[in-house]
């Protein structure tokens, strides 16, 4: 019972993460035209994964993730390196991440609801 | 993060729209104005507008994902171009008419580009919306 309890937080966290990376997504277009504006990038899973190997869920909790600057040098003029292309192909990746999450998640609770309740879905 | 986060973040692609909405206003602007020789009271030609975009800064963080933010409205101090017009009531003693520094392949550019921005913050909105609903669906009956 414990497992599915630290699986709603891992998933909880995922989610938190992939909603942060939308909206980072959204201020890179939002920021398109700015000039000398430098696109944001979510790092969070590799950091992640390795704690997931290393200590297992209770040391992947403390993984927090993190907002950092892509530094690639642009080629417009004026030193913004945002590609909407790019950025919107991220944003449908990260919607089907977001989707699989929530769909696990929405599993998760019915699995949850069956043992509560006695009778499947 | 949850709900709340991802209406915060709608709140980034907005901001996204009306930068963008405003630079297609002000391009419209300068359109309308590119044969205006009187504009203001020192009775200049009208002067090209441009819009100042900067990146709008979080609380804390440095690195934080906000939306955008409009500076301002300034004025283009490209030199007018003086055109040989002797017939205008404008003109110099020489002939010369000054008209104003609107080019409209210029502006023509900045207003398509503008239009594919917005057009990419409104499909950001969009997918926003998409992932609240797939939030939703974690607590119901499916």
């Amino acid at each position: 019972m414990s497992g599915l309890g630290q699986d709603f937080v891992t998933l909880g966290r995922l989610l938190d993460v992939a909603g942060l990376r939308h909206r980072t997504i959204a201020a890179n277009i939002a920021n398109a035209n700015t000039p000398g504006f430098k696109r944001l990038e979510v790092r969070f899973e590799e950091e992640f994964g390795r704690a997931l190997e290393r200590a297992g869920s209770a040391g992947a909790a403390r993984v927090e993730p993190r907002v950092v600057q892509d530094d690639t040098p642009s080629a417009k003029l004026d030193g913004n390196n945002v590609e909407t292309e790019r950025e919107l192909v991220d944003l449908s990746k990260n919607t089907l991440v977001f989707e699989t999450l929530a769909r696990v998640a929405a599993g998760k609770t019915a699995l949850l609801r069956a043992a509560i309740t006695g009778r499947s879905a | 993060m949850g709900l709340d986060g991802i209406f915060q973040g709608t709140q980034v692609s907005v901001s996204g729209l009306r930068a963008e909405r405003l630079r297609m206003e002000v391009v419209a602007q300068n359109i309308a104005n590119a044969e205006v020789t009187r504009a203001g009271p020192n009775g200049e030609p009208y002067r090209r507008r441009v819009v100042l975009f900067s990146q709008a800064l979080g609380r804390a963080r440095s690195a934080s994902p906000e939306g955008v933010h409009v500076d301002g409205v300034v004025e283009d101090p490209t030199p007018f171009q003086l055109v040989y017009r002797p017939g205008h009531p404008d003109a110099d003693e020489k002939g010369y008419l000054a008209v104003p520094n609107v080019n409209l392949s210029v502006e023509m550019v900045d207003l398509a580009t503008s239009a594919r921005a917005y057009e990419a913050n409104l499909a950001a909105i969009r997918s926003f919306r998409e992932i609240s609903e797939h939030a939703l669906g974690i607590g119901g009956r499916s």
